[in-house]
């Protein structure tokens, strides 16, 4: 890394100015219930005991995969890709992979996968997909478009999803049924969602219902909400989780995405680590901290992160929002001679301060990690977007279906985009591995 | 030049050698891979005397423009996409925004720059204030520059869910419209699922998106289209569209309106310019740089034939009338294509040139390399002498400063207008709108027009402004109150009260026919039973085919209201029959099947119209229903003509053999029919015998069908018997049925009894079939003998056995090869057998890549298109059976009116020679099969829910019933292989070089002369001849059962050769004659001018009335269908005739000569 004289100017400090710890956040979001109000209401946990309630966390296995089927909500998770990025983070030792098969516009009855066919088609192209894919962790999220019929589409609904389930069963994947984010309620012109909301509740009974059933795990995207520590169901004027009151915008796909990864049982502890030069002791958390050897001028110490690199927050597209949360990578150095010291990471200059300050601590190291995470995300999405190529390649009507005699050869092509899937996968791989630096804080005469 | 370019000439030079390649052999020699310079292309360019044309942007600033839109600035936007077709694995998606301005006005584009990079495939840009609209592939996306740098730097997914199976298929065509709304195509193959805040809005197949991005409401204005890839709005609001895969030019868009290919449409509305070549982009033209008569003329580009096309759009009734005008740009340079069209901010015409010697990713393979992947320029059309404008408008311009931009004449301004004030704060803008519209000078000739821009803007701000509605919905323009209508429609919910219900209350009875078409439309938003009783009072005044299509989609998307209504009798049309029996025969409800009978039991209907009704309820009604039909047909005191009862019984038949129901109750009482002294009667009532199994009356039927006297029994009784009993089926009709196939007689009862007995005893049917194909019955053609047989799943075998050791005379073995190919099943043993049987082996071209380099070579160096000509229009090659040139001929294939600008030569050898290799979107064929047991192909015309549609390899229209299809899959084309088998490689190489001319130059492209191209000709005939021996010429300009008229075509410059035509010698001693006719359909009536040259000769008559033969006739007409009919003295006169139809000076006529089969 370039000799940065003012951690201020550096642009990924500036970036992590407006970073969100995630450790601070989730220890925020499972800690604080927040006053829910209006609305919200219809989120609030069913009152009336139920005999049997489905698992609603969901442990991660070496090389699972995980496969996402259903609408918009799972099509756009390729839009910033935070939940996959965050889980890759979390499990850098189990090399997790994840396939995005979710499909605008979804029900459980494949009807938007039908293409030329009609709804049989859609169905069988839904379950063969998923099935190519081969699933060890099948995440189904439908209802959202179901629930726009009201009450009269439940009964349907439920008998559609348990001959998916069915359907599915052979591939022995691990089922968890995710629930549908309740709309957002934004300013008009866009219309309030009140009414669907609390069809929407009924859904989610379902669907926890066909969970218990069915003995899979059950993700509520509506208990995800409500434990975000920001009024879901009546936000500030000058905040917004969505884009159109039903699909995220990056700010709010970022706090989903981190509450979800929570529920997978993803840990970030806060990164803290606390060196004492004289004493030659360091204290630490999210972070090992070993070989700690005092130099001529200073000190030195390697770091091991816990979990990989994690991004930053994006910033809302809405001017003054709330910082909702702090928090960054904290090195804290005590027992320092007077002077000025400059920080080395693997070699590369870092920032320089005074002992004063290095009492006080630095987030200098936060850039290094977000600018990887930042990297892992990037290669993420272009895994992603390699995968949509194969899995729905442009101009189907010529490659498979009623015109391929025409252009049925350039369907080699399709398969071609395996290998470089499987590449980005490798380079995913890597990023998603934790940091690892030697640093040295030296005098500067 | 780019090394594409050099290695593409390279290439063409070694010729041979590089068929060496192995992989690339199936792609064929790159033939005429034009040099790229600018300047050679334009000095291609033919246009209108007073214009010029320069070029405003070329490569390397600008590669492959797809779309492009002016922004309010006047800086072009252009999407463009070297990735088409298809992104390779591993390639980036690197397409681009690019926005081009000419900032000195010198009328070139001096300043290019990327606005958005890294794009898959964008098809379409609308700019907006602050960044732009761009189509990505699924997404609609809005990219937006936030710092002012000219760059996006903000990528928001507006929509998504948009269909991606063909990319040039992909969402286009974007249009703000007069309303603030975003205005988006989506063509054919494209299946669309799009969440919004309102639920999933679907759109299968091609339609018209209407989108407003503040609400993010979506709905659907229209529906079909192949590829709709242009789409405006004229100054009153009303929308155009053309399309660039059929052939009608101009068509008129309305709310609902469906057109060709919608998905489950049972009926369409057809373009105004049939038989056109096909069209890509749509401008109408209007401000102050172009003459007076160009203003609202529509400007679209027939991109296959290399021209920019104008037509002059003109009202007519509730729609349009539309006439091509000479070409604005035309043009004989193989890579230009011309594919998008919009008006500058200097009032010049913009043209996007694709610049592509190739067009089509379906038929030419995605990695061709032939396919140019970095070319592109943009041309400007000016009139020469006439000052330029400067209307790019400034972004701070004052509120009041853009409201007085509402008046201008150039419609872009305007609408850039409209969309700033949206932009800005609508507490400042509606006190200003309010003050202006007051302010406007009510004797300003154009105020009506002022005001109308004014209800537009409210309805961009998206506040409903009643008061000025009600106004403007009395104007005294009549174009100012349709678009009212249209407003009142977008305002509906919002309105107070019934205002919208009252307005279009009114709307139905104004007295212009498009105020009523937008009122109609607009009740069928409303949802009530009186909004459907209002909608149909435009009954009491004239329809014409736009206000009927609209009432009757208004009828079925209303039917959930009004039909319960009926049913209880709280509704019944204020007692007017019109009203309910046309509301009743829109929807294809069984529900409407008991109100329909009250109506005939109580008398109500009128006479002429029992007959129709009837029929409807016999297909849509339950057994009861049909029972009632029976008693009626069975009632000797009803009031109903022979015919009728004739036509009633046989749809009971056959709503049995469709629906599997039959009518209650004792059918033996059919037996009174059966004793009908009316021969139609009885043979209906044998059909009725065999679908409702009455073997009480097989004996009856056995007698009738073998009776060889027909004074006894009638050939039509004949028939019906047989019909009978193959539907009584069972061992006890075979013996009949195959008595009567090996008889001696007629051939059609023989072949009638094959077809018989093909679906009872498959072998016997099959060696019927072969001992009448050697009998050669003059009348019966081989293909027609065996279509029953080969319907059936063991025909083909059954008839591949029966063959065996048979023989056939070469020429009918080659009918019959031709049948049996476009047939469901054409399999190698039986196409082996009929060429054992032919003795045809040998014969026939092979298609190998060797072979493809010699012919294509040839095709180049010595073909000659004119005698390509006369082989095409040889009778027994049957091109034209299946294939229309400019709209005249068979609709089973493709029109060819401008292949030869499509397609490479190489893709017309392997068309003719291998024609399955590459079928021609929309021309795959379906192969059905039913529980019946048949097996049908065709190409898919129409599928609702209930009936698919094919149109099968003899162009008539199959319906087969949903119900019916127990397994469909696709099918090859119905075009025959071996149909150029008798074609030598002289006649091959000149066919070819004839379609590889089609669409260019004068001699072999259609132009705008509007010429008769199908003409029938009298078929010689014995009757014929008796007749004509017996009465006089006269009667060949009426109708007579003894003459046959059998198509014919002129040839593509228009006059028809009439020496091979059949002729008559009436009497010893005349001269030959030979009778032509051709129909002419009038939609406004008026003074018409027919020219038809030199006349020596000729004798005319124009609907049977005889006319003193001039060179040019003005006649009169009224509206409907005409006849010209012309004897032609063939020793008297020997060059074609010709037709063609001219304006008469102040006429208001609008005419067409008929096209089709």
């Amino acid at each position: 890394m370039r000799m940065v004289p003012d951690a201020q100017h550096c642009h990924f400090v500036r970036l992590a100015r407006h970073f969100v710890r995630l450790a601070g956040l989730l220890t925020i979001a499972l800690a604080v219930a927040s006053p829910l109000g209006g609305d919200a209401k219809a989120f609030a946990d069913d009152t009336q005991p139920s005999p049997a309630q489905p698992s609603t966390t969901v442990e991660m296995r070496d090389h699972d995969r995980l496969v996402w089927i259903g609408g918009t909500f799972v099509e756009r998770m390729q839009q910033d890709n935070y939940l996959e990025t965050l889980l890759s983070a979390a499990f850098p030792a189990k090399k997790l992979t994840f396939r995005n098969l979710g499909w605008s516009g979804d029900t459980v009855a494949g009807e938007s996968r039908g293409v030329f066919g009609g709804p049989n088609e859609g169905f069988a192209r839904l379950v063969k997909d998923t099935r190519e894919a081969k699933p060890t962790v099948l995440l189904v999220q439908y209802g959202a478009n179901e629930a726009n019929r009201g009450p009269e589409g439940v009964p349907p609904f439920v008998t559609g999803l348990n001959r998916l389930l069915d359907a599915l069963a052979d591939t022995k994947a691990r089922v968890v049924l995710v629930s549908p984010c309740p709309r957002e309620k934004l300013p008009a012109p866009l219309p309030d969602p009140s009414r669907y909301n609390e069809h929407l509740q009924l859904y989610e009974r379902a669907l926890r219902d066909v969970a218990t059933q069915r003995g899979c795990a059950f993700v509520s995207l509506a208990d995800v909400h409500r434990a975000i520590p920001v009024p879901w169901t009546a936000p500030p004027a000058n905040f917004r989780f969505t884009e159109n009151s039903l699909h995220l915008q990056p700010r709010g796909a970022y706090l989903i995405a981190a509450s979800i990864a929570a529920k997978f049982g993803a840990r970030f502890e806060p990164w803290r680590a606390e060196i004492d030069a004289k004493e030659l002791a360091a204290d630490a958390s999210g972070v090992s901290v070993s070989e700690l050897k005092r130099t001529p001028t200073g000190v030195a110490f390697d770091v091991v992160d816990r979990v990989g690199p994690l991004p930053a927050a994006p910033a809302s597209r809405r001017a003054n929002e709330p910082a909702l949360f702090a928090g960054e990578p904290l090195l804290r150095i005590k027992g320092l001679a007077a002077g000025q010291y400059v920080l080395k990471a693997d070699g590369q200059a870092v920032v320089q301060l005074s002992a004063d300050a290095w009492a006080q601590g630095s987030t200098a190291l936060t850039a290094l990690r977000v600018e990887r995470a930042e990297r892992l995300r990037a290669t993420i999405r272009d895994k992603n977007e390699l995968y949509f190529h194969r899995h729905r390649p442009q101009n189907e009507t010529y490659l498979f279906l009623f015109r391929k005699h025409e252009q049925g050869n350039n369907a080699v092509e399709i398969p071609q985009f395996d290998p470089l899937v499987a590449e980005k996968e490798k380079v995913i791989f890597e990023l998603s591995q934790p940091v690892r630096q030697h640093l040295e804080l030296s005098r500067v005469e | 030049m780019s090394s594409n370019w050099s290695w593409a000439r390279k290439l063409s030079v070694a010729g041979l050698v590089w068929f060496a390649c192995g992989q690339l052999l199936a792609q064929g020699v790159p033939t005429k891979i034009p040099d790229p310079d600018p300047e050679l292309e334009r000095k291609t360019f033919e246009v209108p005397e007073g214009f010029e044309v320069n070029l405003w942007a070329s490569d390397p600033l600008l590669a492959k423009p797809i779309h492009m839109n002016f922004d309010a600035r006047g800086r072009l936007w252009v999407a463009s996409s070297e990735v088409y077709p298809q992104i390779k694995p591993g390639q980036v998606a690197s397409d681009k925004v690019i926005v081009l301005e000419d900032a000195d006005r010198d009328g070139k584009a001096e300043k290019t720059s990327v606005f958005a990079d890294g794009l898959l495939i964008p098809t379409g840009i609308a700019p907006g204030t602050d960044g732009a609209y761009v189509v990505n592939s699924t997404e609609l996306l809005y990219l937006r520059d936030t710092d002012g740098d000219g760059k996006a730097d903000q990528r928001q997914v507006v929509l998504s869910g948009f269909g991606t199976e063909d990319t040039h298929h992909l969402l286009h065509s974007l249009r703000w419209g007069h309303d603030g709304c975003l205005y988006m195509n989506q063509s054919i193959y494209i299946h669309s699922h799009v969440e919004t805040p309102y639920g999933v809005k679907r759109l299968n197949g091609g339609g018209i998106w209407r989108f407003r991005p503040e609400t993010l409401e979506l709905d659907v204005l229209c529906y079909g289209f192949v590829n709709s890839w242009g789409h405006h709005f004229d100054a009153w609001g009303q929308s155009f569209a053309t399309d660039g895969a059929y052939g009608e030019g101009i068509n008129y868009v309305f709310p609902g309106s469906v057109f060709f290919t919608a998905v489950g449409a049972k009926r369409i509305v057809a373009g105004l310019n049939p038989g056109s070549p096909k069209h890509c982009g749509l401008e109408i033209l209007s401000g102050r740089h172009l003459p007076a008569d160009w203003q609202g003329t529509m400007v679209t580009n027939d991109f296959r034939a290399h021209r920019v096309c104008r037509f002059v759009v003109t009202e007519e009734n509730s729609g349009y009338a539309s006439r091509q005008e000479k070409e604005v740009i035309k043009s004989t340079h193989v890579a230009f294509r011309p594919i998008d069209v919009k008006m500058g901010p200097d009032g010049a015409i913009y043209i996007a040139d694709w610049y592509n010697p190739i067009i089509q990713h379906g038929e030419v393979d995605f990695r061709d390399p032939r396919r140019d992947h970095v070319h592109g320029r943009i041309w400007r059309v000016t009139a020469k002498g006439r000052p330029l404008l400067n209307t790019a408008i400034r972004p701070d311009a004052s509120i009041d400063e853009l409201l007085s931009l509402l008046t201008v004449p150039e419609d872009w301004t305007r609408l850039w207008a409209k969309l700033l004030l949206k932009e800005r704060d609508s507490g400042e803008v509606m006190p200003r709108l309010q003050t202006w519209v007051r302010a406007l000078d009510p004797q300003d000739p154009n105020v009506e027009h002022h005001r109308l821009e004014a209800l537009w803007l409210y309805e961009a701000l998206d506040v409903p402004e009643p008061k000025l509605l009600d106004e403007l919905a009395h104007s005294k323009d009549h174009r100012v109150r349709a678009a009212a209508q249209r407003t009142a429609a977008h305002w509906r919910t919002r309105l107070a009260g019934d205002i919208a219900a009252g307005l279009f209350a009114a709307g139905v009875k104004d007295e212009h026919p498009r105020v009523r078409l937008e009122a109609v439309r607009g009740l069928a938003e409303v949802g009530t039973p009186t909004a459907a009783a209002t909608a149909l009072q435009a009954l009491n005044k004239p329809l014409d085919r736009f206000l009927d299509f609209a009432l009757w989609q208004t009828a079925r998307d209303l039917e959930p209201a009004w039909l319960p209504a009926v049913r209880d009798g709280s509704l019944d049309f204020g007692g007017n029959v019109d009203h309910l029996t046309f509301a009743l025969k829109a929807v294809d409800s069984p529900g409407v099947v008991a109100p329909l009978l009250e109506l005939i039991k109580q008398n109500k209907l009128p006479h002429d119209r029992v007959d129709g009704v009837l029929a409807l309820i016999a297909s849509l009604g339950g057994p009861k229903d049909l029972s009632a039909v029976l008693d009626l047909v069975l009632n000797q005191d009803a009031d109903l003509p022979v015919a009728s009862r004739a036509s009633l019984l046989a749809g009971l038949a056959d709503t049995t053999f469709r629906r599997k129901v039959q009518p209650d109750g004792d059918l033996a009482r059919v037996k009174g029919a059966l004793e009908s002294p009316a021969p139609a009667v009885r043979a209906a009532a044998a059909r009725a015998v065999g679908a409702w199994k009455l073997a009480a009356f097989r004996e009856l039927l056995s007698q009738w069908a073998t009776e060889t006297d027909e004074t006894k029994a009638p050939l039509q009784l004949r028939e019906g018997a047989i019909d009978g009993l193959a539907g009584l089926g069972g061992a006890e009709s075979i013996a009949p049925l195959e008595k009567i196939a090996l008889a001696e007689g007629t051939a059609a009862v023989r072949a009638r009894a094959i077809g018989a007995l093909a679906g009872l005893d498959t072998p016997r049917a099959a060696r019927a079939t072969v001992q009448l194909l050697q009998a050669r019955p003059a009348t019966l053609e081989p293909g027609s003998i065996v279509a029953d047989l080969l319907a059936q799943r063991a025909g083909p075998a059954a008839l591949a056995a029966a063959l065996k050791d048979a023989k056939l005379p070469a020429d009918d073995a080659k009918l019959l090869l031709r049948s049996v190919q476009t047939s469901a099943a054409p399999t190698p043993e039986l196409l082996a057998a009929i060429r054992a049987a032919g003795r045809l082996e040998g014969a026939g071209w092979k298609l190998t890549p060797e072979l493809q380099a010699k012919l294509v070579a040839e095709v180049a160096a010595n073909g000659d298109p004119q005698r390509g000509e006369i082989v095409y229009r040889r009778k027994q090659l049957q091109c034209t059976k299946c294939h229309a040139i400019g709209g005249a001929g068979g609709r089973v294939g493709p029109d060819l009116v401008s292949i030869g600008a499509t397609a490479q030569i190489d893709y017309l050898v392997e068309a003719l020679l291998d024609p399955a290799k590459k079928v021609k979107e929309n021309y795959h064929s379906v192969v059905v099969e039913t529980d019946a047991g048949k097996v049908i192909t065709g190409i898919p015309l129409r599928e609702t829910k209930t009936e698919l549609v094919l149109r099968d390899a003899e162009d008539r229209e199959i319906v087969i019933p949903v119900g019916n299809i127990e397994e469909r899959k696709e099918g090859r084309s119905l075009m025959p292989d071996g149909s150029a088998d008798t074609l030598t490689q002289a006649e091959v190489v000149d066919l070819v070089r004839f379609l590889s001319e089609l669409g260019k130059g004068s001699q072999f492209a259609v132009g705008q002369a509007r010429v008769a191209r199908r003409w029938q000709t009298l078929a010689w005939s014995k009757e014929a001849q008796f007749v004509l021996n017996r009465t006089s010429y006269d009667s060949a300009a009426g109708e007579h059962d003894a003459f046959v008229w059998e198509p014919v075509y002129s040839r593509v410059v228009g006059d028809l050769p009439i020496a091979d035509l059949p002729s008559f010698v009436v009497h010893q001693g005349n001269n030959p004659t030979t009778f032509v006719r051709t129909q002419l359909e009038v939609t406004t009536a008026g003074l018409v001018r027919l020219a038809l040259g030199d006349v020596a000769g000729l004798a005319i008559w124009i609907d049977g009335k005889p006319t003193p033969p001039q060179s040019e006739l003005t006649i009169d007409f009224a509206v409907g269908r005409h006849q010209v009919t012309l004897a032609v003295d063939q020793k008297l006169r020997k060059p074609p005739v010709r037709l063609e139809i001219l304006d008469a000076p102040g006429s208001k006529a609008q005419l067409q000569a008929v096209t089709g089969k």
